[in-house]
Parts: C-alpha cells; sequence; structure tokens
C-alpha cells in the first residue's frame, strides 16, 4: 500500500473523518473523541491506529491519556491528488482549444 | 453530489467544429493525451458505440474502454468507462455542447463511483488508477482541509 493508499483506506470511513474533523480543532484524548459515538473505547482506539498508521495523526507519548494531534501532511497529499484530476481535464480542454483553432485556421 | 469533477469553458470557434473534434478516434487523439504521452482512440458516436481510449507514454500503455449512452448531436455526448478487473464500477462522462454567436460552450462532467460504495478490494485497484479522481470523499476532505487551513 501507497502512503496515499493508506490515506484513501483511512478515510473512506466515517467515523474516522469525523475524528480528523474534531482533531482540526485542536488535540483530544480517547475518552473527548470517543463522547459523540456509539462506541466503546476500543472500537475508538481502532479507529485511532488506522489513523496513525495512515499517518493523518500523532499520538502523545505523556501517561495514559495519550492525546491525539492531526497531522496535516497526507490529507494534503490526498487533496493534490484530487486537484490533479481536474488539472488532467483542464489541459485536455487546453488541448482541444488549440485544436480546434488549427481546424478553424485549415477550413479558411 | 461530490464524487464529480465539473467543468466549463468556452472555445472561440463554431459548435459544429468543435463537435467534429469529438466525431471520431482520429480527432479526439489529438487532444485527449497529456503531456508525454500519445493516444490511440476508436470512438462511434451513437448508443452502444465504443469510446475506447489508448495511452501510450513514459514506460506505460493503458487501455480505457468506453461505451457511448447517448449522442444528442451538436448538443451532448455520455459515455461511461470501466476496469476489466473491477466489472459495474463505472465512470461516467457527459460534455455538453453550446453556441454562443460564433464560439461555444463546453461543459464537462465525470462522475465516479462514491468512494464508499466500492469493496476494500476495489478502493485498492480503484484508487492509484483514477489519477486524481474525487470520489465520494471529496466534500469532507474540502471541508477537512478548510478546517485544518483555519
Amino acid at each position: 500500500m501507497t502512503d496515499l493508499d493508506a490515506t484513501f483506506a483511512a478515510l473512506a470511513d466515517p467515523t474516522r473523518r469525523a475524528i480528523v474533523a474534531r482533531l482540526a480543532r485542536g488535540e483530544a484524548t480517547v475518552g473527548e473523541l470517543a463522547e459523540p459515538f456509539d462506541m466503546s473505547l476500543p472500537a475508538i482506539s481502532k479507529h485511532l491506529r488506522v489513523l496513525e498508521r495512515a499517518g493523518l495523526i500523532t499520538r502523545g507519548r505523556e501517561a495514559q491519556t495519550r492525546p491525539c494531534k492531526l497531522s496535516p501532511k497526507p490529507l494534503d497529499e490526498a487533496i493534490a491528488w484530487i486537484e490533479k484530476h481536474k488539472a488532467t481535464w483542464e489541459g485536455r480542454l487546453d488541448r482541444l482549444d488549440a485544436y480546434v483553432q488549427k481546424l478553424k485556421e485549415s477550413r479558411k | 453530489m461530490t464524487n464529480e469533477v465539473n467543468l466549463s469553458r468556452e472555445l472561440d470557434a463554431p459548435r459544429e467544429l468543435v463537435w467534429e473534434a469529438f466525431s471520431n478516434g482520429a480527432h479526439v487523439a489529438k487532444w485527449i493525451a497529456p503531456e508525454q504521452f500519445r493516444a490511440e482512440c476508436s470512438v462511434e458516436l451513437r448508443p452502444g458505440g465504443r469510446f475506447d481510449v489508448r495511452m501510450i507514454g513514459m514506460g506505460m500503455d493503458h487501455t480505457a474502454r468506453g461505451l457511448v449512452r447517448e449522442v444528442v448531436h451538436l448538443e451532448r455526448i455520455v459515455w461511461a468507462f470501466g476496469f476489466d478487473d473491477i466489472p459495474g464500477r463505472e465512470i461516467v462522462t457527459t460534455v455538453t455542447f453550446a453556441a454562443r454567436g460564433a464560439k461555444t460552450a463546453l461543459t464537462v462532467r465525470q462522475v465516479f463511483p462514491a468512494w464508499e460504495s466500492l469493496t476494500p478490494a476495489e478502493q485498492a485497484l480503484m484508487g492509484p488508477r483514477m489519477n486524481g479522481a474525487p470520489i465520494g470523499w471529496g466534500q469532507s476532505l474540502d471541508h477537512l482541509a478548510a478546517l485544518v487551513k483555519r
């Protein structure tokens, strides 16, 4: 799995997206992250491990709370990947434009 | 809907000419391939006709096999393509043509299967191949990006 694949796989789950959105507002403990969900702490911890493996979050080493923090780099890479597809069509339309101008000239 | 790309462009050419640029494989091959690639295309503008695009370049040789779904002469082309190893998951492209005097307003809409609707195996195949496709979570990512940038 590439880094990007891991990011996409991690973000393909709505609970994990919600966790990432929550962490965008600042770091939080597992207990705080679990609050809005009807889910056990071990279940939340499992989601956090997926996010951690994908490099989307980092976890503090201190004490038992181990607060979670967002690491924006993989997210930026995923967004850049999305933008690339739009750029593919933008480039295509540039070339289409140039090509129809050539057709136009040749018909004069 | 967020699992789609939408673009529009005004081209300084009459609609008939822009339509012609889509009307057969030889024309389409002139503009569809990115830099460093060349394309070989087979396009039949009729419902059920082919819309095959073979891209060759940078050590790759990859064919996307498409099928034309709808053709409204001078107005609209809809085609879908998929991958042999991911049956039933299609990417649907709609191009519309509107005359603006001697110019043409073109829109492109490309719809992908929602990421969440794919099995993990399909995601693993589709992900690296989509060349930047905004799949189901597109809006979520935009939303997250906005939050992160704040």
